[in-house]
């Protein structure tokens, strides 16, 4: 290998098995296994990736080196050997776990919402998996390291159709360990969802105070992080260039990407170019304090690098949150609640994403939500949208909540109340 | 190299079950993505695999796996998953042997062209999209899938596949307003290098798109008649009816089987929606699905009457229909599932003027910038064209069209006479499963009474 040559490789070996009941019954058991290894190497300040499914593919470097002749240049360096600090990721006890103890587990969530229900117009579809990870990190500079992860999941899809008015609602966990999953809890929510959604009501376009939900929030915040992507601040199209020490919200709001957090699943030693987990605040009393980086768009914006590098067997590196915390307030939810006399209580939106998002624009359709009247939860909306832009509404908040609720498994997040929000309704 | 079907290992311990598939696949990818002159992602992938499913004493096991060598053991775990599914009750439709070999490599042929080629290329499109005055930022991506399948199943069906799937966009972004405003066009093949080629004949198209965004103001929220262009059309067929049209969702739940029962009046005389095989290579072009069934034409929505259903055979033997060949994997790791292949909006007999003249207060909806289904849907337009009085009038930008499926259906009220069929570089998402190639379109369509989000 010539000399100016670096490299580095991410290699992950996974074993998946997902046990999938359809309309409360044990339909399928899976079992999914893959190898997959990807080189990115550096030549000439150039860069090169290629990845592979095959154990010892013998071409994946000489791959890599000719995707790097016609690579962007990217001048960085490759960390080194460091001591990984990281809580326990891979618990014996889960690594245990058999398709029958899943199976059980299934059974169960599927009994507790038949019994609650008595009604034979849901469907309950249940999903659990154990998902295996084996990573093993090298670089050209002498890191050599492995770690492994072990994570459950259970995923519901719960439908109750009836004629003009069908409600369907995913929800999922994910944890370390079996017991984590709060199971009894998500239940719980889907069963009061369906008890509050039999009367649907509507709401006049206009301008209303809106509560997120813990549930929504990290949908309502997706136009946030995609602004404080690196590569889209490098790419100088994010509404958020140079806007770091900027007041961006409303001064209660603080976000932080929390990368070692012990019950969060997104939790890893390092990141996918070795750089050690670490904790990150993104946003501090309203504040801009850090995007989130890989080495190439830190290096590249004359930022210091945040390990926010995602990365997987078969992707090149790019930046990515790992586990989200929104601080809380003082406030309790139901406070929140009470304090509005016509607004909206948003549980999840649907179109996220579609919008201009550089922009911080959003434009939501309400896809399970409901009217507050005189501080108390009504019917459900159907048939309603929400818009404006997140760093204007941002600044204007009515309230965070002291309750924080750990939602799909890696994000930390209140209720806000947002006092002015845009809405069409029918 | 080894031929993909002499991995197939000896079968007999299959013998006493009632179904079972095998798909080996091998992939090469190369993927060449430019942010203005500077290339964002060039890479060779590659992406070996296959998977075993067996349906036995009415459960389904699965296996998927990277290595290709223990086959047999492979076939045995999958048998011995599907025996832990106690008191299964799956069942599936069968159909008759099939030996079919699909070779499709396009006029060039990827692999006979040299990545210094394909980057040239892509670098030229971008340099074209910024030589206009208005766009400050080219973001243009290439890909090719070279990709060799080997399925065969209990009827003894071999289906053996050499093809390549090419697809590309180009994307202008303009920052003279201060927001970022973006246009892009997209294609998705089973063609060869020429598809991206033809895909550079649209950058015009972008930019006149561009144009009419910095002449926008933003739309206002309210409810509103609007025409829908044959993009969002197709994005309507795809994601609100089509996705609700798949028999997954319908086929254990009695209160859907009701809701979506066939020979049901769902929508206006003037709304007929197909999906299926449109006899060119676009995306959803698949001609056999992963399950060996022959993909057929599948009219859904007959002048507002709904006639069928989309299946894999289990949904298709459990509601006593017939099968559709919609069953489909995104690669070897995933099952297959219900999903779309080319839906489309048929058209009618008007033109788009009569159409626009029958708006006194409306909006032309142009574009798509993605959009989620369901009952509820929402898709993101790219921009729109007021209509007053029956007349074409001024651009606006940032908007979402919103609504209720049934409604929607219902509100439909005319058509135009000419359809046009898109391919996206993402395709389409279900489950953990996407970016599934699927192809849609329809003519002109216009809607009463939609609810548009502006500002």
């Amino acid at each position: 290998m010539a000399k100016e040559m670096k490299y580095d490789i991410f290699t992950q070996i996974t074993e998946v098995t997902p046990v999938v009941f359809e309309n409360g019954e044990l339909k399928q058991i899976e079992r999914r296994e893959t190898y997959s290894s990807g080189c990115r190497v550096i030549l000439n300040d150039r860069v090169g990736f290629s990845s592979t499914t095959i154990k010892d593919d013998k071409e994946l470097i000489e791959r890599s080196k000719r995707s790097a002749e016609y690579g962007r240049e990217i001048i960085i360096e490759l960390p080194e050997p460091v001591e990984y600090e990281s809580p326990e990721l891979s618990f014996k006890a889960t690594e245990d776990i058999k398709t029958e103890d899943m199976v059980d587990i299934g059974v169960a969530s599927v009994n507790k919402f038949q019994n609650a229900f008595k009604n034979p117009d849901v469907n309950i579809n249940v999903e659990l998996r154990k998902n295996l990870s084996n990573i093993q990190f090298m670089n050209s500079e002498g890191i050599d390291t492995t770690y492994r992860k072990c994570t459950t999941t259970i995923t519901f899809f719960i439908t109750r159709s009836k004629e003009g008015d069908l409600l369907w609602l995913y929800d999922g966990d994910e944890a370390f360990q079996i017991e984590d999953l709060k199971i009894d809890q998500m239940v719980d929510k889907i069963i009061d969802h369906y008890e509050k959604s039999q009367n649907t009501t509507s709401i006049k376009t206009g301008t209303y105070p809106v509560i997120m939900t813990p549930y929504a929030l990290p949908q309502f915040l997706v136009p946030f992080t995609v602004c404080i992507n690196g590569e889209n601040i490098e790419k100088g199209i994010s509404i958020l260039k140079d806007k770091k020490g900027e007041k961006i919200f409303d001064s209660s709001i603080t976000i932080i990407d929390d990368q070692l957090d012990k019950r969060g699943t997104a939790t890893r030693p390092f990141d996918g170019e070795g750089l050690p987990s670490r904790r990150n605040t993104i946003v501090e009393n309203g504040i801009l304090k850090s995007y989130i980086h890989t080495l190439s768009s830190a290096h590249n914006t004359n930022d210091q690098p945040t390990s926010n590098a995602s990365r997987s067997g078969s992707t090149m590196p790019s930046p990515s949150l790992t586990n989200l915390r929104v601080g809380h307030g003082e406030k309790s939810k139901d406070e929140l609640i009470e304090s509005i006399d016509k607004g909206i209580l948003v549980y999840f939106l649907s179109g996220v994403g579609q919008s201009n998002t550089l922009a911080g624009e959003f434009q939501n359709g309400l896809y399970l939500g409901y009217l507050i009247e005189d501080g108390k939860i009504k019917g459900r909306l159907k048939n309603v949208m929400l818009s404006g832009n997140l760093f204007d509404v941002m600044k204007n908040i009515g309230g965070i909540s002291k309750e924080i609720e750990l939602v799909y498994g890696d994000m930390y997040m209140p209720y806000i109340m947002l006092n002015n929000v845009s809405v069409a309704g029918g | 190299m080894i031929k993909l079907k002499e991995y197939i290992p000896d079968l007999k311990v299959l013998s006493d079950v009632e179904y079972y598939d095998i798909r080996l696949e091998r992939r090469f990818i190369t993927t060449v993505i430019y942010h203005n002159d500077e290339p964002r992602e060039i890479s060779e992938v590659v992406q070996n695999g296959g998977c075993v499913r067996v349906l036995f004493n009415g459960g389904w096991g699965f296996s998927s796996f990277t290595n290709l060598d223990n086959l047999t053991d492979k076939v045995s775990e999958a048998k011995s998953l599907a025996s832990n599914v106690f008191n299964g009750r799956s069942k599936i439709l069968s159909d008759d042997k099939k030996d079919v070999k699909i070779t499709r490599l396009g006029d060039k042929n990827p692999a006979d062209i040299s990545l210094a080629d394909k980057i040239s290329l892509v670098k030229e499109a971008g340099n074209r999209l910024r030589a206009n005055d208005n766009i400050d930022i080219s973001n243009v991506g290439y890909s090719d899938v070279l990709r060799q399948v080997v399925l065969i199943n209990k009827f003894g069906t071999l289906i053996e596949r050499d093809e390549v799937l090419t697809r590309g966009f180009v994307k202008g972004i303009s920052m003279k307003t201060g927001e970022p405003l973006s246009s892009s066009r997209q294609a998705n093949c089973w063609r060869g290098f020429e598809v991206f080629e033809e895909l550079m004949d649209k950058i015009p198209e972008v930019e006149e798109e561009i144009d009419y965004l910095l002449k926008a103001e933003n739309a206002k929220g309210g409810c509103y008649d609007v025409i829908i262009d044959p993009l969002l059309s197709g994005v309507f067929a795809h994601e609100s009816f089509g996705h609700t049209s798949e028999a997954d969702f319908i086929y254990k739940d009695d209160r859907m089987k009701e809701i979506l029962k066939l020979g049901r009046k769902l929508g206006s005389d003037a709304i007929s929606i197909v999906d299926g095989p449109i006899n060119s290579d676009i995306a959803g072009d698949i001609q056999y699905d992963d399950e060996g069934v022959k993909a057929e034409e599948t009219v859904l929505l007959d002048k507002g009457v709904l006639v069928n259903h989309l299946h894999s055979r289990e949904t298709a033997k459990m509601m006593g229909e017939k099968l559709t060949g919609n069953a489909r994997a995104l690669n070897f790791y995933y099952p297959p599932i219900v999903r779309m292949t080319n839906t489309y909006i048929k058209p009618s007999k008007a033109k788009l003027d009569e159409l626009i003249k029958e708006v006194s207060d409306g909006l032309l909806i142009k574009g798509s910038q993605g959009g989620m289904g369901g009952e509820m849907f929402t898709f993101s337009a790219v921009l729109g064209i007021k209509i007053e009085d029956g007349k074409l009038t001024s651009p606006v930008k940032n908007l979402t069209l919103t609504g209720n499926l049934f409604t929607t259906l219902r509100n439909i009220k005319a058509v135009s006479d000419e359809v046009k069929m898109f391919s996206s570089w993402l395709g389409c998402g279900k489950n953990e499963q996407g970016p599934l190639p699927v192809g849609l379109g329809g003519p002109y369509v216009m809607i009463k009474d939609a609810l548009i989000g502006g500002r």
